[in-house]
């Protein structure tokens, strides 16, 4: 689904490089839900900008759905993540100007959907965050978690292959956050795959699999511990 | 395509609806307006005078004491110049067109000093008046000899018959079809005690009044009447040369008309052709002026725009980036600003044609200018149209170029 061999990102200002990520290798199936850990700096957003297609990266190699990202043109790197990614934002990201029913069309609007097609899909995406009587609520209406619930409808209702989420429940006390991560594990159960930025080891054990950054690089703590003790990541993640 | 979020959105935030709307609508009110005003003026430096422009000088003389009998000097002078040869005709006047100086009067359509009236100016002119002047007169006849009588400053104007211009009748009987119609009527002056009429008897088309001020329409309302000034001590006197002598004859005719009478100064003769291009010099400043204020009112819609949605496109920029990350292409970011431009310019535009044409009809009312051809709001709504997506596009590129990384990297 998502495979990145020996990846590199260097950001060069005038006066510094800075190696954000160093032979940076991962795959990710089909239907993981992967937890990606590491401390402030290490290299996480980075890494969820490259994988998301909203920044490209100097070196390595990266297929995305099979398809060899490098060569691809702004408008189909744009396409690509209108219809095979989902991104859900630390700061909910909604347009405030917009009600939640506008908001949740924003991409349908860009895939190019009939009118007819993208209500049915804003209507199935809201209710399936539980906030399909709000609709025509603004933004600045909601709660934290419930903005949150809103930017998820938003990531599903094109039906992406993978769900991208940094630090989602970032902004959100802990009964928001468990609630935010009940809809993910849903959605996870439903079959699509989702890759998940947290600092929140409670939260980074409910996923069935932890991927460590540390210094732009992985240290996956293979899929198998999943399977086996959900707990163990924890401890590694207190590091962070 | 996304029109409808993008208005539900100008709606949540009306400010820039407001400061943009009206800007683009005081502009199209006044740029209209003073284009047509430009245009008009343009059609002025274009029109003729309504006399034989090339061939015509005015001359003026002016006696060392009252004491010289102006009618005679006046009527020796006239039978000298009548004489020279290369001149067609001359006769004593009081003004010419366009010269921006002379008499005007109010003239009413009947006795009643209430009934509809109209401003013309008054030219004075003897039995030569269609030669001398080169006039198309286009129904009736000129003065006759007998008809024409000495005036002088002290006297009542109350002339028995007269010449008018087309447009003057025409504008004082609006029942009448054709100027010529207005052949035997009478139109009346003087005040309510004292009203005295003139008849018709001669209806000159074309012909100029020596000014026009903001008003379209007093610029052909002219009315010959059958006199010879004697005012004081001055005369002037409008002279016809022969075709192509008119400079030969404006070299010749101060001296000329000195040596036969020492006790006066002659001033020097002022060709048509000068005459015009005096005139018309009011005409180009004002339409240098008027285009001056246009550049300056488009730079500064242009500008205004550019700056509020550069301003949008900074306060946006986070929007701009979650847009980008959730699929939209550099020509949707693009497209969005245009679209939402061109919305708040066609809600300007429609407030500024409504503007325009309230501007427009108070300055017809006022100045008895012309009514705003619909052309020129259609087609200063397309510019202003076009201005603005112009001046859109500048922070709106800006705005395509907003890496979708802001979407994770901002606050
Ligand atoms: N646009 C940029 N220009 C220069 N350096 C950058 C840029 N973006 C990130 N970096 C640097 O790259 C490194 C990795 O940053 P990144 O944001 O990926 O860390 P992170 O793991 O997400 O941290 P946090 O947990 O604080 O969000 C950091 O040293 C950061 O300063
Ligand atoms: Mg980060």
């Amino acid at each position: 689904m998502l495979s990145m061999q020996d990846l590199s990102k260097v950001y060069r200002t005038h006066l510094v490089e800075t190696h954000a990520l160093r032979e940076f290798s991962i795959h990710v199936e089909e239907g993981e839900f992967v937890a990606v850990t590491g401390p402030s700096g290490s290299g996480k957003t980075t890494f969820m900008n490259i994988a998301g297609l909203l920044e490209e990266h100097s070196g390595g190699r990266y297929q995305l759905d099979g398809v060899e990202v490098s060569g691809l043109s702004d408008r189909e790197r744009s396409a690509m993540r209108n219809e095979k990614l989902g991104f859900i934002f630390q700061g909910f990201n909604l347009i405030p100007d917009l009600n939640l029913f506008d908001n949740v069309d924003v991409p349908l609007r860009y895939r190019g959907f009939g009118a007819k097609e993208r209500k049915l899909r804003i209507e199935r995406a809201l209710e399936q965050v539980g906030l399909g009587s709000r609709a025509r609520h603004y933004p600045a209406e909601l709660s934290g978690g419930q903005q949150q619930r809103v930017a998820i409808a938003r990531a599903l209702a094109g039906e992406p292959r993978i769900l991208l989420a940094d630090e989602p429940t970032g902004n959100l006390d802990s009964a928001m956050a468990r609630a935010v991560m009940e809809i993910l594990e849903g959605i996870n159960a439903a079959g699509t795959t989702i890759i998940m930025v947290t600092h929140d080891p409670e939260l980074a054990a409910r996923a069935r699999r932890n991927v460590h950054i540390i210094d732009g690089q992985v240290t996956d703590l293979q899929s198998s511990f999943a399977d086996s003790a959900l707990g163990v990541s924890a401890p590694r993640e207190s590091a962070a | 395509m996304e029109i409808r979020p993008i208005f539900s959105t100008i709606l949540r935030n009306p400010v820039g609806l407001v400061l943009i709307g009206l800007q683009v609508a005081l502009t199209l009110a006044i740029v209209v307006n003073a284009l047509h005003i430009i245009g008009t003026r343009l059609d002025n430096m274009r029109a003729s005078a309504g006399i034989d422009e090339n061939n015509v000088l005015m001359i003026s003389s002016t006696a060392f004491s009252v004491d010289d009998k102006p009618l005679d000097i006046a009527r020796t002078d006239l039978d000298y110049l009548r004489s020279l040869p290369g001149v067609v005709n001359a006769m004593a006047v009081n003004t010419l067109p366009m010269t921006g100086s002379g008499w005007s009067t109010q003239v009413e359509a009947a006795e009643d000093p209430d009934s509809h009236d109209i401003a013309t100016a008054i030219y004075f002119a003897d039995e030569t008046l269609v030669e001398t002047l080169g006039l198309d007169l286009i129904a009736g006849r000129p003065f006759r000899a007998g008809e024409v009588t000495p005036f002088s400053m002290d006297d009542n104007l109350r002339p028995p018959v007269v010449i008018a211009s087309a447009a003057a009748v025409l504008d004082l009987f609006p029942d009448l079809e054709r100027p010529e119609d207005a052949l035997g009527r009478l139109i009346w002056n003087g005040d309510e005690n004292d009203r005295a009429a003139s008849e018709i008897i001669g209806i000159v088309d074309g012909i100029k009044a020596p000014w026009r001020g903001f008003s379209v329409k007093i610029f052909d309302h002219v009315t010959f009447v059958p006199h010879i000034p004697t005012f004081d001590k001055s005369a002037r006197y409008a002279i016809r040369s022969e075709a192509g002598q008119l400079d030969k004859l404006a070299g010749n005719v101060r001296e000329q008309l000195a040596a036969q009478n020492l006790r006066r100064v002659v001033g020097e003769p002022r060709t048509f052709p000068e005459v015009r291009e005096r005139f018309l010099r009011g005409d180009k400043s004002m339409a240098v002026m008027l285009i001056a204020v246009v550049v300056l009112l488009l730079l500064v819609n242009v500008l205004g725009i550019v700056g509020l949605v550069s301003f949008w496109v900074t306060q946006r920029t986070k929007q701009i980036g979650t847009r980008r990350a959730l699929g939209a292409t550099r020509g949707n970011i693009l497209r969005y600003f245009l679209i939402e431009n061109a919305l708040i310019t066609s809600v300007g535009v429609l407030l500024g044609a409504v503007l325009a044409m309230a501007l427009s009809n108070w300055l017809a009312s006022e100045f008895s200018v012309h009514r705003l051809p619909w052309y020129y709001l259609a087609y200063g709504a397309a510019l202003l149209n076009a201005l603005g997506l112009f001046a859109t596009c500048l922070p709106a590129l800006r705005a395509a170029g907003i890496a979708p990384a802001i979407a994770t990297r901002s606050v």
